[in-house]
């Protein structure tokens, strides 16, 4: 019998955000190692952290992320809030809920189409998909301009917003600003539904596999808020999650591990998808029903529809929150009080955990920060290990290698959010 | 159509000198502000008929000295794309308008040799000690630009 050993090494995935890579060892036709390395170095914000006023808190942990600054200003200040048991009124919590559309809507366009689409074109980049599909990229840019301007609505400017405060908002913008707004958003909304028409159009691979969804949930599809649920009926609040989510180091790996109750689970738009189908408005219930509603779904190949189906979700939701948008008071008073603070929202690629500790004086004393690309790394690794061999282990290197990537390119993983603690052991 | 002086940069040593430089001038373009280049520079792009990207750069030259390049588009044209992780650089957005038939802005380069971009950290010496004689020659550079009455007049609006 003649031997096989195939060894596959991707040094640098492209088209995921910051730096990862790929080791596959293929022997006798079994997957005999394979590892999605994250090697980007820490970035310790959680140590940063220590010591800083709880104001500070929102501005800094923007700094996480350039694609998804908004999930970690929104987590954060829902859990010192919730310390300090601050009194949201509606119109704050709904203009939280605005900003947060407008990182979905940013987001996931760029992932649909800078990232995932050009691997169902044959094309390295959007530049080739631009030279086949322009009026599908142009579209794109001007849905993702969409929510470059909803963020800059709340925000101040549409990276990295300043917006956002513990307790509410800077700055409530003008009934002016939020019409014209509106304007440019209503003439969006029939171009993402054109794109979530296109997107399910698109031949796919098919790859059912069983996994764990979790995610957010309330009566509206959860963004900025929510209980946490899972597809086997687990049920909790922010402060319940260390009883069921525990992290760990890997040896290949800069960022942390999760498991909830041992076991790997997925995060993110097609986890949300599978768990708050309900909760779609009308609208795009009976859109999915004619384009053949695959969710809730075990393919993740379909994460790129769940994200064309929300930005459609978000979208609609922007335009019904301006239609009625009049200025108000935009913080709430209260005060510090110590103790321990959680908080969650749903970044555009998953469940987003943090925990503070405050002092007497407002003072951080402790953060812990979970995002998702660390809670979606063992998923990535499982799915990986079932994908490829689905494939083919003896497919050629090249189209096992793209398999890989593409497979990858799921999770629209954000590696820089994800590589902020490093377990450092000194012997001396 | 008017015209724009853009700042590209990051909160990371050099990097940041495109915010600092424009966030100084005494002039009549828009003066725009832009992280590591995301989305947001391709619809300044498609937005203004003159652009003026100020940028600190790997150029060949000794930290501190500076070059403008009045005809950006030669250059942009024939540059090599940056490969990026997450999003597109400067010169793959100017190849994108191309492909996607866009008119493309008369665009000019305003670039300062950098030194280092450490995490955090301040402009370099080299730099730093330049910042006026960087603002009089871009705000030279501004002066020509909007004598052209078009864009004068549309930037007065």
């Amino acid at each position: 019998m003649t031997e096989r050993r195939i060894k596959i090494d991707v040094p640098s995935l492209a088209r995921v955000e910051g730096e990862g890579a790929l080791h596959l060892k293929i022997t006798e036709g079994a997957l005999d190692a394979l590892q999605f390395k994250i090697y980007e170095p820490p970035r310790f914000f959680e140590k940063f952290l220590e010591g800083r006023h709880y104001t500070e808190v929102p501005d800094i942990v923007a700094r996480i992320c350039g694609i998804c600054p908004v999930a970690y200003q929104v987590s954060a200040v829902n859990a010192l809030e919730s310390l300090f048991q601050a009194p949201l009124t509606p119109w704050i919590k709904q203009m939280r809920r605005l900003l947060y559309c407008g990182e979905w809507i940013q987001s996931h366009s760029l992932h649909i189409h800078l990232l995932a689409l050009p691997d169902y074109f044959s094309e390295e980049s959007v530049l080739g998909l631009a030279a086949k599909e322009p009026e599908v990229v142009k579209r794109g840019f001007a849905i993702q301009e969409a929510g470059n301007r909803l963020i800059r609505f709340l925000g101040g400017r549409s990276v990295h917003p300043v917006g956002l405060k513990v307790g509410g908002f800077h700055r409530a913008p003008s009934a002016e600003e939020a019409k014209e707004l509106l304007e440019f958003l209503q003439e969006r909304l029939p171009e993402a539904v054109a794109l979530a028409e296109w997107v399910a159009g698109i031949k796919l691979p098919e790859d059912e596999q069983e996994f764990v969804s979790v995610a957010l949930s309330t009566e509206q599809f959860a963004i900025e808020a929510g209980l946490l649920r899972n597809s086997q009926g687990l049920q909790i609040t922010e402060d319940q999650y260390e009883a069921h989510f525990t992290e760990s180091q890997s040896p290949h790996s800069t960022a942390l591990w999760s498991l909830m109750d041992g076991q790997d689970y997925l995060v993110g738009p097609l986890a949300r998808l599978n768990l708050n189908h309900d909760c779609l408005p009308a609208f795009l219930k009976t859109l999915l029903n004619r384009l053949g509603d695959p969710f809730p779904s075990r393919n993740m190949f379909h994460s790129m529809l769940a994200r064309a189906i929300e930005i459609c979700v978000v979208l609609h939701e922007a335009i019904s929150i301006l239609q009625s948008y009049q200025p108000d008071t935009p913080s709430a008073e209260f005060s510090v009080r110590a103790g321990a603070g959680f908080g969650w929202s749903e970044a555009p690629r998953g469940l987003l955990w943090h925990r503070y500790t405050v002092d007497e004086q407002g003072i951080i004393t402790a953060a812990k920060i979970v995002p998702p690309t660390s809670q979606n790394q063992a998923r990535i690794e499982r799915d990986l290990e079932k994908s490829l061999t689905a494939f083919g282990l003896d497919k050629a290197d090249e189209l096992l290698r793209l398999h890989s990537e593409k497979v990858v390119r799921n999770y629209d993983p954000c590696i820089s959010c994800a590589t902020h603690f490093l377990k450092l052991t000194t012997e001396r | 159509m008017s015209c724009a002086v853009v700042g590209l940069g990051s909160a990371h040593g050099d990097d940041q000198l495109g915010w600092l430089l424009v966030d100084m001038l005494e002039t009549q373009a828009e003066r725009i502000n832009i992280s590591a280049p995301g989305a947001e520079l391709f619809a300044v792009l498609q937005q203004y008929e003159q652009i003026v990207v100020v940028d600190a750069a790997e150029i060949g030259l000794l930290p501190g000295e500076f070059r403008f390049i009045a005809e950006g588009a030669e250059l942009l044209g024939s540059a090599q794309p940056h490969l990026s992780s997450h999003t597109l650089d400067l010169v793959q957005y100017w190849l994108l308008l191309g492909q996607l038939k866009i008119p493309e802005p008369k665009i000019s380069l305003f670039l300062v040799q950098l030194k280092k971009c450490n995490a955090m950290q301040g402009l370099s010496p080299e730099l730093e000690r330049r910042m006026q004689v960087y603002k009089s020659a871009l705000e030279q550079v501004l002066d020509n630009l909007l004598s052209s009455d078009i864009i004068r007049k549309n930037n007065s609006v």
